[in-house]
């Protein structure tokens, strides 16, 4: 609690200076989007010439910009990559807040290079390390597996690792994969992905704009410990109604858009039709997957209601299901079901709110039919308040405070090995409440503080803990930025995954019970950001360690063992990202230098996803008259693998009514070395992509042709004991999609 | 930009040449460790242990191994109630010479059948002066309900319905039911069983019998359709119906320990389809190596088949 008060005594020492500093300035302040669709500009620059001075676009497209000295007209120049610029003269008067909403137009430009987006060339003091804004755009760039996907580009970031062509699933500097945060407007994700991780169930069409935080991040976000990907939809087309159509082998897609009174709508659907092609990623195994998604979102604006207010509601579900006509084999089906509804004000001052009720359900199942798979099922239900705050002194910095309430209850049932049924019901509510200082008011440093504190945990331990963060950035020269951040992370809610399952269809949430604590995470991050004409290089170097990290108890043998037990981990490396643009041509490069160990029960080993090297090289190529390629070449050591020591004969107990069964029968088992021990080979692949988009009367197609694996490199997956196979990832696959807009 | 063009097909082409396939071996250095099993019977008084070690083979297929790993000169005890009891080498003539064509190597003890829900001990001391040792506790006493179904069909025209009851709830149970019949053409002598199917089901295009697998459930029920099918089968083909006689059915239960219920679901119990495990799971409750000590009581009950049921089917009953 003393804690928490100084905290708060820093805060006003911090706050009232800038109260007083609010004299004979005036502010401005608007919303930049689309000239075409109305849909926000996300991270767009507003720029005041005279000044030399401006603001960057939240994910609204919305911006605020104070101390402007008064009473004189200024020239502000509003640019957006991909879109023509757009100057607008403007008089600001004293104590007043000028309103701008711009509008720009992406005709008669043609992008020379893949599109830079989240640039921040204003704000060249933002505390962003560890922060990676993706366009859309970019990644329709990069050669698809099947389709485009927001997970799979993920892993081409340094310090984002797979374990292979066949899961979306990624891992960020040495975290698990149930430690990343997955949010569409603001509401949690549990399980975001379609066909056993294959893909990401949100369709690429819908996105906006993409925050992706590998770590570092600040009070503003809670609930996971390793990264959070943050996803904005589009709001759909406020001035014409619109269909795009598209299709790949393995899915078919319609997107419908327009506009209704004093607001718009989207709404979009996925559905799978082919499984041919999951053939390829399951080594020639039948996967008799079916799946869906769809999303619709309504926005509404109308001053005669609540001036400068918007309003939002939206829904998302996604099905899946694998049924085998085989009574000896299972079933599965899992299904998201979101909804949301936000309010986004803005004010005469320059304070921004952000009120949402979010709701997200995921339901799992696995239905043994007649086989001896056990069944298990899982439900979370989760529902959260969103209350954030921001307001903008007149110094430039910015206070964010916000209050999230959230109750989750969840319910496994499984039957454990030898069994017994265990039924798992768990029904929390978390109270946290945040507050951040971001110091702006100097040029070439800033710095952002706060704390995040958790009043009510979802678990006993969890309440009255802290989160405090810090991060900071400091323009050595012009061209280069050092940027740090320390914070302390808390997760309370995870799944129950097996390690020794490279794919695993089931892994279910679960607050972590009471005879544990909470997991806690540590970051510290620190890097250089060199930004020359054509040549951006990013060097960034962390170290991560969790204490009480839940792992699934792998000795538990009756139902009285506890599922989980307690450890700890630690990661550590380093990471480049380099760029050069040389048009029409674009080099990305990243590397990462990684290690991570965990500790669990004493026993340290590296966890399935650990790999020492990681490199990756996209060439983008814009050639002209709507034509596109890419090449993308990526290269990873060889993740970890338990050995084969030997063998054993094993007394065969299936058939206990013939006695005497154990004189003569006994089969081979597999004698296995230390755990995750063993390097599988190093993984390397080349994939290639042509694209071309062009108009026929009214309607705008975009054909797209992608190779993965062009040489046909034969990466192990993993090695089948039973049959000593060897199986690969995935082999040489052409793959074509087609998209009609209209 | 047409070197960059030439510069990267090259690249491609020389990775290409190079890189397709890497050999990879799931394989470190042999370590040598020993397993020790030993299943003791609740129901009778003659209990066997084998003791035998790890084995390396050049490839991956463990079958390729021709050389039994069966270790003797073992000393094996076993504490029960204060007592000792040692259980003794015995070569025992293979049946199966598929794999191994040498004699079996076990150790066994003929007088020795501890009682329901006792403890044992047991430690295995090798020539080489490994140590192996478990514990196990014996399975609790269970009985079938009074009120279950004591004949086929059951008090339920439609189905069977035998059920078991005991104070442990950390046991596992394999039913099985058996009808016993002979052809009168043959003769007694020639007895027959027929274990009868949970269910028939459709497997890829083919009809297949469902076997009850082991749980924890304290109780089985049995279709009587599937019941009719199975019994049908039995003279699939012949006209001559009544040249079949039944004489009654068993339904047999296993209780396993909560050691053997564990090492019986680590392998049967398995994963599912698609996901794919790594780590094969085992179960051990040996120390100092690998294998099994547990236990396991069969039981069974007699269920008879009504007269008229019999002749319904074409068959006489044997009265």
């Amino acid at each position: 609690m003393l804690q928490l008060k100084k905290w708060g005594v820093l805060l006003v020492l911090l706050i009232l200076p800038n109260l007083l500093l609010a004299q004979n300035s005036g502010k401005m302040r608007g919303f930049v989007t689309d000239e075409k669709n109305g849909e926000a500009l996300a991270y767009g620059n507003v720029y005041i010439e005279e000044l030399k001075t401006g603001a960057s676009t939240d994910e609204n497209g919305y911006f605020f910009i104070t101390s402007i000295p008064a009473g004189k007209e200024y020239t502000v120049v509003f640019s957006y990559v991909g879109y023509q610029s757009k100057s607008i003269d403007v008089f600001v008067a004293p104590n007043k807040t000028t309103q701008l909403d711009v509008e720009l137009s992406s005709e008669g430009v043609e992008l020379q290079t893949i599109e830079k987006i989240g640039e921040k060339v204003i704000e060249q003091n933002a505390t962003d390390i560890g922060l990676q804004r993706i366009a859309v755009r970019q990644l329709e760039a990069l050669p698809k597996g099947v389709e485009t996907d927001v997970f799979r580009s993920l892993q081409f970031i340094p310090g984002v690792r797979s374990t292979g062509d066949v899961s979306a699933r990624y891992y960020v500097r040495g975290g698990a994969s149930n430690e990343n945060l997955v949010m569409l407007n603001g509401t949690t994700v549990y399980n975001p992905f379609h066909a056993m991780g294959l893909f990401s169930v949100i369709d690429p069409d819908m996105i906006n704009s993409i925050e992706f935080y590998k770590g570092g991040y600040g009070a503003q976000f809670g609930e996971r410990m390793s990264s959070v990907l943050k996803i904005t939809s589009k709001d759909g087309n406020k001035y014409n109604f619109g269909v795009k159509a598209s299709s790949s082998y393995l899915t078919g897609k319609v997107l419908l858009e327009g506009p209704i009174p004093d607001g718009s709508f989207i709404l979009t659907a996925r559905k799978s039709y082919n499984n041919d092609i999951l053939r390829k990623f399951f080594n020639e195994q039948n996967a008799p997957f079916d799946f869906y998604d769809g999303f619709f979102k309504i926005n509404y604006s109308n001053p005669d209601f609540i001036r400068d207010a918007k309003f939002e509601v939206y829904g998302f579900l996604s099905y899946d299901k694998l049924d085998e006509d085989d009574p000896f084999k299972e079933s599965f089906n899992w299904q998201n079901n979101l909804f949301s509804f936000k309010w986004l004000q803005v004010y005469d001052s320059p304070l921004l709110t952000d009120f949402g009720i979010h709701v997200s359900q995921f339901k799992g199942e696995v239905i043994p039919n007649l086989s001896l798979v056990s069944p298990k099922s899982n439900e979370v239900s989760d529902v959260t308040f969103k209350g954030d705050f921001t307001y903008l002194f007149d110094s430039k910095d910015e206070v964010g405070v916000g209050v999230h309430i959230k109750t989750i209850d969840t319910k496994l049932f499984l039957l454990n090995p030898n069994g017994s049924p265990a039924e798992i019901e768990d029904f929390s509510s978390n109270i946290s409440l945040y507050a951040k200082y971001n110091f702006l008011r100097y040029e070439n440093f800033g710095l952002e503080f706060g704390n995040r504190f958790n009043l009510i945990g979802l678990t006993e331990a969890g309440s009255f803990r802290m989160e405090p963060r810090i991060s900071a950035t400091y323009m050595i020269f012009p061209f280069m930025k050092f940027k740090a951040a320390w914070g302390l992370y808390i997760q309370e809610i995870t799944t129950l995954t097996d390690e020794n399952e490279v794919i695993s269809l089931f892994e279910p949430w679960v607050i972590i019970p009471d005879y544990l604590n909470p997991s806690v995470s540590r970051h510290y991050t620190a890097g250089l950001e060199t930004n020359l004409e054509n040549f951006t290089i990013n060097i960034e170097g962390y170290y991560k360690s969790i204490t009480d990290l839940p792992a699934l108890n792998q000795n538990k043998k009756t139902a009285d063992d506890e599922d989980l037990v307690s450890g700890n981990g630690e990661a550590y490396g380093a990471e480049v990202y380099a760029k050069y643009d040389f048009n029409p041509f674009a080099l990305t490069t990243t590397y990462t230098l990684s290690y991570a160990y965990k500790d669990i029960e004493n026993w340290v080993y590296y966890p399935r996803y650990d790999s020492r090297h990681a490199f990756n090289v996209i060439l983008e190529y814009k050639i002209g008259w709507g034509w596109e390629a890419s090449a993308l070449w990526t290269y990873n050591t060889g993740l970890p693998f338990t050995p084969l020591i030997g063998f054993y004969d094993r007394a065969e107990i299936d058939n206990l009514h013939n006695y005497p069964y154990i004189i003569e029968s006994f089969y081979p088992y597999s004698l296995l070395g230390d755990k995750n021990i063993g390097r599988l080979p190093d993984y390397h692949r080349l994939d290639l992509s042509v694209s071309k988009s062009f108009e026929i009367g009214f309607a705008k197609f975009s054909l797209d042709f992608s190779v993965i694996n062009v040489y046909n490199r034969k990466n192990i997956f993993y090695f089948k004991r039973d049959s000593a196979e060897r199986v690969n990832m995935l082999p040489f696959l052409p793959t074509a999609t087609i998209k009609i807009e209209i | 930009m047409k070197n960059l063009i030439k510069i990267f097909s090259l690249l491609v082409l020389l990775i290409g040449l190079i890189s397709c396939e890497e050999e990879f071996s799931p394989k470190n250095e042999f370590q040598e460790k020993y397993v020790l099993s030993c299943i003791i019977r609740a129901d009778t008084t003659q209990q066997i242990a084998v003791v035998t070690r790890s084995y390396d083979v050049p490839g991956y297929n463990p079958y390729s191994n021709t050389t039994d790993p069966a270790l003797d000169g073992a000393y094996i005890r076993i504490w029960y109630q204060d007592t000792v009891y040692t259980l003794t080498d015995t070569l025992v003539d293979r049946i199966d010479t598929t794999r191994y064509d040498t004699p079996v190597k076990i150790y066994k003890i003929d007088n020795f059948q501890p009682a329901l829900d006792s403890e044992l001990e047991i430690e295995a001391l090798l020539n080489n002066g490994r140590r192996l040792r478990a514990f196990t506790s014996l399975p609790q006493t269970f009985k079938f309900n009074y009120n279950s179904d004591s004949s086929i069909p059951g008090n339920e025209e439609d189905a069977v319905t035998i059920g078991w009851y005991t104070a442990s709830n950390k046991m596992m149970y394999l039913p099985q039911l058996k009808v016993y019949w002979y052809r009168k053409s043959i003769g007694k002598q020639d007895i027959r069983q027929l274990e009868i199917p949970l269910d028939y089901v459709n497997s890829g295009g083919s009809e297949v019998e469902y076997y009850p697998p082991a749980s924890k459930t304290l109780g089985i029920t049995y279709k009587m359709d599937v019941i009719d099918k199975a019994l049908r089968g039995i003279s699939e083909g012949n006209e001559n119906k009544e040249d079949y006689y039944i004489i009654f059915a068993r339904l047999e239960v296993i209780a396993m320990d909560e050691n053997l219920a564990s090492y019986y679901a680590s392998t049967s119990v398995g994963g599912d389809n698609f996901s794919v495990r790594l780590d094969e799971a085992d179960f051990s409750n040996v120390q100092g190596g690998y294998g099994i000590f547990g236990s396991y009581i069969k039981k069974s009950t007699s269920i008879s088949l009504d007269s008229d049921y019999i002749r319904s089917l074409g068959y006489k009953p044997e009265l």
